[in-house]
């Protein structure tokens, strides 16, 4: 099957195209969207900021890959109280190329809330099943193959299940995952199916074309209806530019980049809500060190997670990552850390996520500078040490000497005695170290235009012909890994643009 | 844009690694000069303001950070005093109390370990090198996709246009049931216990053959 992928170094000058429809992005949401309008016979161009890198590409020097792969080197923060460092993808691929693999569908009571608060009941849990049933299909959502998890998911397994907690299996979009264990920084077996994989060569089949480093600066209005995007061709020299016209816009740039997009090009503003009602699933590291070795190099990344706390919107799961990025979550340098470093193969790590209540907001300061705000409320602060002093006691149960935490003022529990002196220190969110790749929410999908950026069919409510098939528009935080939750509501928004393109051509 | 520590930033640069990087009594390597190479990669690709940023923080350690030093030995600036007073002061900033104080190395001691620890010779020394892993991996599971190659696979999902296929139509009409997919009837999963003993025979006759012909290019996508 050809990769109709189109580098800049393929044609000169600026680039000039029309289709019927542009989609801005290659990650979770703009892949799943092209492949399914491109599927529907409509002609579509998608356009991606970063370069196209496949599994040979992906190597094992991780700075490198992470400038490669992501945006800012992956050294991006939100800012508040207490700065949240977050990964986006930057590459054909998006974050799928970055992410753990994790394939949970939407829960039912988040879906029940946005069917009957935000008045979207075509996203209520049975009419989307069918699609999240495709999703999972199409992306080879599957659990590990035995042998693939490593030790440092039996470890997590074995505490959990001593304690008696539910423990859950993750399905992986993963096909024959061997636990390289460098998820982060692309699959180097091509195990993990990103959209590279899955959504793209259904698009590429079906006519699409992908022309990389196309970063989008504004959309192209025209008496009141958005009909293309412009921006530059990124990381190559003379200044080129590209437009892109089309019968509708579909912005799939994620829950940062499309609000930014939206307030650069004065769009989406009358209802007030863009880059409003951001989330961002923070999570902390846990590190917790054994007299038995724990093989910290060979693995799977989260093989489990424990669901005993989902009700208090609590998920915890091991955390398998190499070695340079287990330096990160012990809060040290120079012999210290070598030290402890030294005890790697000792070392487990995990991590809980915490469906966050806060509502973080994004927006350009004077000059175009992107602002990105989010602040940890008290209450999701009281649930990340809650958390955290429940994972510990998984560690424990399971023979940890020490655990390592990520609050400043009681960095380390030496036994399950100091678990009271964490949950009675109540730690700051100023002195935690907190790390999210879950954005989300920042153009929500809402019935009424006064409080949502886009309307049930995905269309901004005061700009016709734009479309956004990205994370920011989820209504709500969703508390697990929000892949397949971003592309069931690409398939939805593209189907039904898809229909009606389709309608008005016949028309 | 290329970017380099200049002039006296790259001093104070070199001090801050210096004393941020991993030692051990038995590691003999030098690896400051080559992790201050690889966090001037990293930092060429922040955005501008973030780069400024990080050559004011050097400017803050050289001339600030004595008072942070818990023995308070000497004021001079950072790229005048020893390794280890270098690193109890850069320690004294990192352990600080104040949020705001410790944040200002975050980003550098973030830089320096993941350079640091991802060094073939340091991964080597600890007993986790990931190279030749991936490698032993990345073989692996080609001998557990060719093992599926002879197994009935499930089919590519059909395009919306397919009438097999759940349309918009469908999708859209209210109270109308969707129709489901069918699950692969097809599909036999792989046989997961006996997989990697499987493989592996496979996997090394698949690099012994990889030596003697040139290498098949194929789709992962079936």
């Amino acid at each position: 099957m050809s990769e109709r992928v189109v580098s800049p170094s393929q044609y000169e000058g600026d680039l000039r195209l029309t289709c019927d429809v542009v989609v801005v992005g290659s990650g979770a949401g703009g892949a799943t969207a092209a492949a399914t309008l491109a599927e529907a016979g409509l002609d579509v161009v998608c356009l991606e900021e970063g370069g196209y890198y496949r599994t040979a590409d992906y190597s094992a020097d991780i700075p490198s890959m992470l400038r490669t792969l992501m945006r800012n080197g992956g050294a991006t923060a939100t800012m508040g109280r207490a700065q949240v460092p977050y990964l986006e993808g930057k590459c054909v691929g998006g974050s799928t190329v970055i992410n753990g693999g994790m394939c949970w569908r939407t829960p039912e009571k988040i879906l029940h809330t946005w069917a009957q608060e935000r008045g979207l009941p075509e996203l209520a849990p049975d009419r989307l099943e069918p699609v999240f049933d495709e999703v999972e299909r199409i992306i080879h959502a599957r659990y590990q193959d035995a042998g693939s998890e490593g030790e440092n998911n039996d470890v997590f397994r074995e505490g959990a299940t001593s304690l008696g907690w539910k423990l859950s299996k993750n399905k992986r979009n993963q096909v024959h995952c061997v636990g390289s264990n460098d998820c982060v920084t692309g699959c180097p077996s091509g195990a993990k199916q990103s959209t590279i994989f899955t959504w793209l060569p259904r698009f590429w089949a079906n006519g699409g074309a992908l022309y990389t480093h196309c970063r989008a600066e504004r959309l192209v209005t025209d008496h009141g209806r958005v009909t293309g995007v412009t921006g530059v061709i990124a990381d190559h020299p003379g200044g080129r530019r590209f437009t892109v016209r089309a019968r509708a816009v579909v912005l799939a740039g994620g829950a940062v980049q499309t609000p930014l997009l939206l307030l650069r090009s004065r769009l989406g503003g009358a209802c007030g809500q863009v880059g409003r009602h951001f989330t961002i699933h923070p999570n902390v590291k846990v590190a917790a060190r054994f007299d038995r070795p724990v093989d910290s190099v060979r693995g799977a990344h989260q093989a489990w997670q424990c669901v005993e706390f989902e009700r208090d919107g609590i998920l915890m799961a091991p955390g398998l990552v190499p070695v340079a990025f287990r330096s990160v979550a012990f809060n040290d340098f120079g012999p210290r850390l070598a030290q402890r470093m030294r005890d790697h193969g000792h070392v487990a790590t995990g991590g809980i996520l915490v469906d966050d209540h806060a509502a973080g907001r994004i927006s350009l300061l004077p000059m175009g500078i992107p602002f990105v705000h989010y602040e940890v409320t008290e209450h999701d602060q009281a649930r990340f040490v809650l958390g955290a002093a429940r994972l510990a006691e998984i560690y424990f149960a399971a023979g940890a000497r020490e655990v390592f935490l990520p609050f400043h003022a009681m960095p380390r529990l030496r036994s399950p005695d100091d678990l009271p002196k964490l949950l009675a220190s109540k730690p700051r969110p100023e002195d935690t170290e907190y790390f999210t790749a879950h954005l989300m929410g920042s153009c929500r999908m809402d019935a009424h235009p006064r409080r949502g950026v886009v309307d049930p069919d995905g269309q901004l409510w005061d700009a016709p012909g734009l479309y956004v098939a990205d994370a920011s528009i989820m209504p709500s935080t969703i508390g697990v890994n929000p892949q397949v939750t971003i592309m069931a509501l690409a398939r939805v928004v593209a189907m039904k643009l898809a229909d009606r393109l389709s309608a008005r051509a016949a028309a | 844009m290329t970017f380099a520590f200049r002039g006296h930033s790259r001093l104070i640069a070199r001090a801050v690694v210096d004393a941020m990087v991993p030692r051990w009594p038995d590691f003999e390597h030098d690896i400051t000069d080559e992790v201050l190479s690889r966090v001037e990669r990293l930092i060429e690709g922040q955005p501008v303001a973030v780069q400024s940023i990080c050559v004011a923080g050097l400017w803050f350690f050289e001339v600030a950070s004595f008072a942070f030093d818990p023995r308070f030995a000497s004021i001079r600036p950072l790229t005048a005093v020893d390794r280890e007073t270098c690193e109890r002061r850069l320690t004294g900033v990192s352990h600080h109390p104040v949020a705001a104080i410790r944040k200002t190395i975050l980003l550098y001691q973030t830089f320096v370990n993941l350079c640091a620890y991802d060094l073939p010779i340091v991964e080597a020394y600890l007993g986790a090198e990931r190279r030749a892993w991936r490698k032993d991996r990345a073989r692996l599971r080609e001998a557990l996709v060719q093992l599926d190659e002879g197994r009935a696979l499930p089919p590519v999902p059909l395009p919306l246009a397919d009438p097999k296929h759940l349309s918009p139509a469908e999708y859209l009409t209210p109270g109308v049931e969707p129709k489901r997919i069918n699950a692969s009837p097809a599909r036999r999963e792989p046989r997961p216990e006996a997989a990697e003993a499987e493989a592996r025979p496979q996997a090394q006759a698949a690099e012994r053959t990889t030596k003697s012909r040139p290498q098949r290019k194929r789709s992962q996508v079936k």
